[in-house]
């Protein structure tokens, strides 16, 4: 593995997770075009995923799923469970996909070609989910008073867990701001409130290794295949 | 020897595995290197997360691999620059629109979220009057439009020319 890249190894590491659990939706979004959409969405960051491994690694598949869980950098909102309630799938999409821009945007201006080239790409990927989410977060925020209470409901389940995306990362606070910036046109639209605070530094959370328990069983269901038959292909 | 020429020739005769559009024709090889009897391609993928890349992969392998005067063949897929629709050529742009497919060609050339608001021309009736219905269609290189005229739905590259 190259030397440790800790914000790339933690994007990486919440577009495997976020792609994982959001595949669980296939099959089951409230109209066919989400149905789509998300899956795509859920493509979309497990192959971001690939591509950012590859970079740091020789082997996607060992960093994927080769690893202990107290090596994984991601952020545990990625795996909180949304048990198929789709504001917060919707929300949680919504918080994390800005975060990605911004990562990706500033890994696109590294020196190293490489990493550049392949930053550009995804973001151009990335943005689309961007626009989409945006809409739909408008569309549900005014979508009557049912929708609009479920999704305050997804965002104040979340925002606790949102600011941990900014825990033990180059430049994080800065980072916060932008990123506060970038989802905040969106959320007025939709005439919601998403409250996140700057995490406290004293408070270890999966940007350190120290993950939640469904994380840990998140991980357990996506590793079974490897555990029961280390190195099978199909 | 084989010639680079020879070598266009068969990826031109090689259909990407989900539209009925050639390799060349979608823009996907960079480039084509001879070394001997070792042949070399760069591809560019549409999308990082297309199923349809390791089957493309194959293709290209098998049928460069079995040309005459080449031993092997490697292929490898690059970032930069990266694909855009743009690249399809004017044969690959008849195909798609003959299979119900349009390109950023036949409209505004704008970005995707451009698209949002400005017509893509239909291409069974030719009508303006189309709307976009989902930026994620039935692969991840394409999207979905709406037709207020004809009201068929049809497919729409998507531009990834930000």
């Amino acid at each position: 593995m190259r030397a440790p890249m800790s914000d790339l190894l933690a994007l990486a590491d919440d577009k495997l997770m976020l792609g994982h659990v959001q595949s669980d939706w296939t099959g089951l979004g409230p109209i066919l075009e989400e149905d789509i959409a998300a899956s795509a969405m859920a493509q979309d960051d497990l192959s971001h995923a690939q591509v950012l491994y590859e970079h740091l690694g020789d082997d996607p598949d060992e960093l994927a799923f080769g690893r202990d869980v107290t090596e994984y950098r991601c952020c545990d909102l990625m795996t909180v469970p949304d048990d198929f309630d789709w504001a917060i799938a919707t929300s949680r999409r919504f918080l994390f996909a800005h975060f990605a821009s911004i990562l990706l945007d500033d890994f696109a201006q590294r020196d190293d070609a490489d990493l550049a080239a392949r930053a550009g790409r995804l973001q151009a990927e990335q943005a689309i989910q961007t626009t989409h989410l945006n809409a739909w977060m408008v569309r549900l925020g005014t979508g009557g008073d049912s929708a609009r209470t479920r999704m305050q409901s997804a965002l104040d389940v979340l925002a606790p867990h949102a600011g941990m995306l900014f825990e033990n990362i180059d430049d994080c606070e800065t980072r916060f701001k932008r990123w506060q910036a970038a989802i905040a046109p969106a959320l007025m639209d939709a005439g919601l409130i998403c409250e996140v605070t700057f995490p406290d530094a004293a408070i270890e959370g999966g940007r350190r290794g120290v993950h939640a328990k469904h994380f840990v069983e998140t991980h357990a269901e996506m590793t079974q295949v490897r555990a029961a038959e280390p190195g099978a292909t199909w | 020897m084989v010639s680079e020429a020879d070598v266009r020739t068969v990826l031109d005769g090689i259909d990407d595995p989900e539209l009925p559009c050639s390799l060349i024709q979608l823009g996907l090889v960079e480039s084509v290197r001879i070394e001997g009897d070792v042949v070399s391609i760069v591809l560019l993928p549409t999308f990082t997360g297309c199923p349809a890349l390791a089957m493309i992969e194959d293709d290209v392998r098998t049928s460069v691999a079995a040309m005459k005067g080449v031993k092997s063949c490697d292929v490898t897929w690059v970032y930069e620059p990266a694909w855009t629709a743009h690249r399809i050529s004017l044969a690959g742009q008849e195909r798609l629109k003959a299979h119900g497919v349009t390109t950023p060609h036949a409209c505004c050339g704008g970005s995707v979220v451009q698209l949002q608001t400005s017509a893509v021309p239909c291409p069974y009736c030719g009508s303006s009057d189309t709307r976009l219905d989902s930026p994620f269609g039935p692969t991840r290189c394409r999207q979905i439009h709406f037709c207020v005229a004809c009201r068929n739905q049809f497919e729409h590259m998507k531009a990834m020319d930000s």
